[in-house]
């Protein structure tokens, strides 16, 4: 745990004043986050014990956790040719290290200020040069900070209810702000809106930070609240709201995308749409629907890294990633146009990605209990399908050439991650490829304890 | 027929330091001014603070706002340079905010004594819910990124003083410092954006022109 801990703090405190020489920071960066996922990935983490107050990670935590790692080193590695603020490399390696800690510590007081620190530094990678953006920036920070405090008033009545378990007071404090301090955080609906339009420009670092690295930070967090909760009415608020507003920011989220003329707001909204899947999943409280939310949870992270890069590449050879400018954008950026088309995809669940069938199977689990909701997702994923198809129609339009060539080692990252996405509509069952733990996590339940 | 409620000495004078201290939040167009508001609350808040076995922890903390408020002082130099040479956003005039201001504090009033906080003292409840609404309502007319920024550690520091008041573990109080420090960083962080972008966007002004 020290090492799992230490070595990215280290690193990030150590890349600071480094932050000039770009060669040194982002390959040191990239070490760092694989080293962490490696070790989290390869052997039994030992708990940890700081002043009285214990860290230590279950073996599925642990899992999760190098999910994480080995997908920022990705992102770390990927975008390493793309113009981003240096510091970015420092924050999210903070970053991690806060959320995993956030994870591990025991103490759930202590675990919901390390989420919060964890979730500012993710938040701060948001900044950019994109018109509007620093309000933007300001209203998902105070998002993160009142859902923060939510959480962490909320853990201490759980605390306190664990105490005195006849007073029910401290009880449905913990209920009410804990689900909506997760909530909020998750970024759904109303929520969607800020987060959605924050991603104007942002970097595939800052990208992957928020919507993967964040969320799952907070769902694991969930996860300990709900096995903490000894009257199991938790979990109970949890998935009845989730279903709601879940259901909520899938709609909102493709509306949202299909307004938008920029790429990278456009991948945005149907990202934080997609998470809303991923929330009813969970809010099923099935097992099926857990293990599905889950896999989904990981096809989207591989999506948004495809995404998050291909829109950077477009901003590096035309300056700017609204759909006028990238007019004819297929002739000088194929793959990126490809890598965004593709990622855009499948977060709108659309075959033959990896989020079609993920998608199709909790929608049929969901349409169990409610059916009439089904329609309605299917019927939203629209809003995101359509505004990809007039991104693809206006990278194809018979126009000069504005802008620059792409480069060509990203021709090489867009065939793989397109690839795996593919590989994951057509050969669903390649995880069984993978090492033993990975299924444990893939098909068992993660966040929840089995009754 | 209604009545006035019944107001004690401690109550007035919980109510002249509030006042005051939204006043200075709300009032000043300057943000520099603002912050001793901000301070204020700081120094209220550390005076509220139990600390039985580690009274100097207060002291820490009020030396840790001062640290936020400096760092956003240096920021809100920044925003009042560029107020000067490209003038301000706009916003709502002297009138509106000091009844913005005065309607916090009836609302605060209010909520406090339909839900007063069983856990904590009269006066730190009352100052929670009074700062938080002050927060709020910064943050809903704030219209640039700093002034928002304000509104967000007034409301955090509204929240600390109540939570602090209950979790007084030494972990959780220095990690919340740290948190405090790290809002301020992103609020400069944003503040600091918000000022380039007026001025690429007068720039681009002066080129078309």
């Amino acid at each position: 745990m020290v090492g799992v801990l230490l070595l990215p703090l280290v690193i990030a405190v150590a890349l600071a004043p480094m932050r000039r020489w770009r060669f040194v920071v982002a390959p040191l960066a990239t070490t760092a986050a694989l080293v962490t996922g490696i070790s989290l990935l390869t052997g039994a983490v030992e708990p940890l014990i700081v002043i009285g107050r214990i860290l230590e990670l279950s073996g599925r935590q642990q899992v999760g956790w190098a999910y994480c790692s080995l997908l920022l080193a990705a992102t770390l590695l990927t975008s390493y040719q793309l113009p981003q603020d240096r510091l970015h490399y420092t924050l999210a390696l903070l970053g991690l290290s806060a959320l995993i800690a956030s994870t591990a510590a025991m103490s759930l007081s202590l675990g919901a200020i390390l989420l919060l620190l964890g979730m500012l530094l993710c938040v701060m990678t948001l900044t950019s040069e994109a018109p509007g953006m620093a309000d933007r920036g300001m209203r998902v920070l105070i998002l993160v900070v009142v859902a923060g405090m939510l959480m962490l008033m909320g853990s201490w009545a759980l605390e306190r209810s664990l105490l005195l378990p006849d007073d029910p007071a401290y009880t449905g404090m913990a209920r009410m702000t804990l689900t909506l301090g997760m909530l909020l955080a998750l970024g759904v609906a109303p929520g969607t809106l800020y987060l959605g339009s924050a991603q104007e420009g942002a970097t595939p670092l800052a990208i992957v930070l928020c919507n993967v690295l964040l969320p799952a930070a907070v769902l694991m967090r969930a996860g300990e609240w709900v096995a903490a909760d000894v009257n199991g009415q938790l979990l109970g608020t949890m998935t009845t709201l989730g279903v709601w507003l879940g259901a909520a920011t899938v709609v909102l989220g493709s509306v949202g995308a299909l307004l938008q003329r920029n790429v990278g707001k456009m991948l945005g909204y149907v990202s934080v749409a997609d998470l809303g899947v991923v929330m009813l999943g969970l809010a099923l409280n099935s097992e099926t629907g857990i293990a599905l939310a889950l896999v989904h949870f990981g096809i989207r992270g591989v999506a948004l890294l495809l995404g998050g890069n291909s829109a950077g590449v477009l901003r590096q050879s035309y300056g700017y990633d609204d759909m006028e400018t990238l007019e004819g954008a297929l002739r000088l950026a194929p793959w990126s146009v490809i890598g965004v088309l593709a990622a855009g995809l499948c977060l709108a669940g659309m075959p033959p990605w990896g989020g079609f069938v993920t998608r199709l199977s909790l929608l049929a689990e969901l349409a169990e209990g409610n059916r009439w909701m089904v329609p309605a997702l299917i019927l939203s994923s629209v809003g995101g399908c359509a505004a990809l198809v007039r991104f693809g129609l206006a990278a194809t339009a018979r126009k000069g050439e504005t802008g620059q060539r792409e480069p060509t080692w990203y021709r090489v990252v867009a065939l793989v991650l397109a690839g795996a996405l593919l590989l994951t509509s057509f050969a669903p069952y390649w995880v069984s490829l993978l090492p033993s733990t990975w299924q444990q996590v893939l098909f068992e339940w993660m966040l929840f304890p089995v009754s | 027929m209604p009545t006035m409620p019944n107001i004690s000495l401690g109550q007035v004078a919980t109510l002249v330091v509030l006042g005051i201290i939204s006043l200075a939040l709300m009032l000043p167009r300057d943000r520099r001014v603002a912050l001793l508001g901000l301070l204020g609350c700081y120094v209220w808040m550390a005076t509220q603070m139990r600390y039985d076995i580690y009274r100097p922890v207060a002291l820490v903390r009020l030396g840790l706002g001062a640290l936020v408020c400096l760092m956003l002082y240096v920021t809100a130099g920044h925003v009042e340079a560029v107020a000067r040479t490209e003038g301000r956003p706009v916003e709502m005039n002297l009138l509106f905010r000091g009844m913005a201001a005065g309607l916090a504090g009836l609302l605060a009033w209010g909520v406090w004594a339909r839900f007063p906080m069983s856990l904590v003292p009269e006066s730190l409840g009352l100052a929670s819910y009074w700062l938080a609404l002050n927060g709020i309502i910064m943050m809903l007319m704030g219209g640039e990124p700093l002034a928002m920024g304000l509104g967000l550690m007034t409301l955090v520091c509204a929240f600390e003083g109540v939570y602090l008041y209950g979790e007084q573990g030494l972990i959780a109080t220095a990690l919340i410092g740290v948190l405090d420090v790290a809002i301020a960083i992103g609020i400069s962080v944003l503040a600091e954006a918000g000022l380039r972008e007026r001025e690429r966007a007068a720039l681009t002004e002066s080129g078309s022109a």
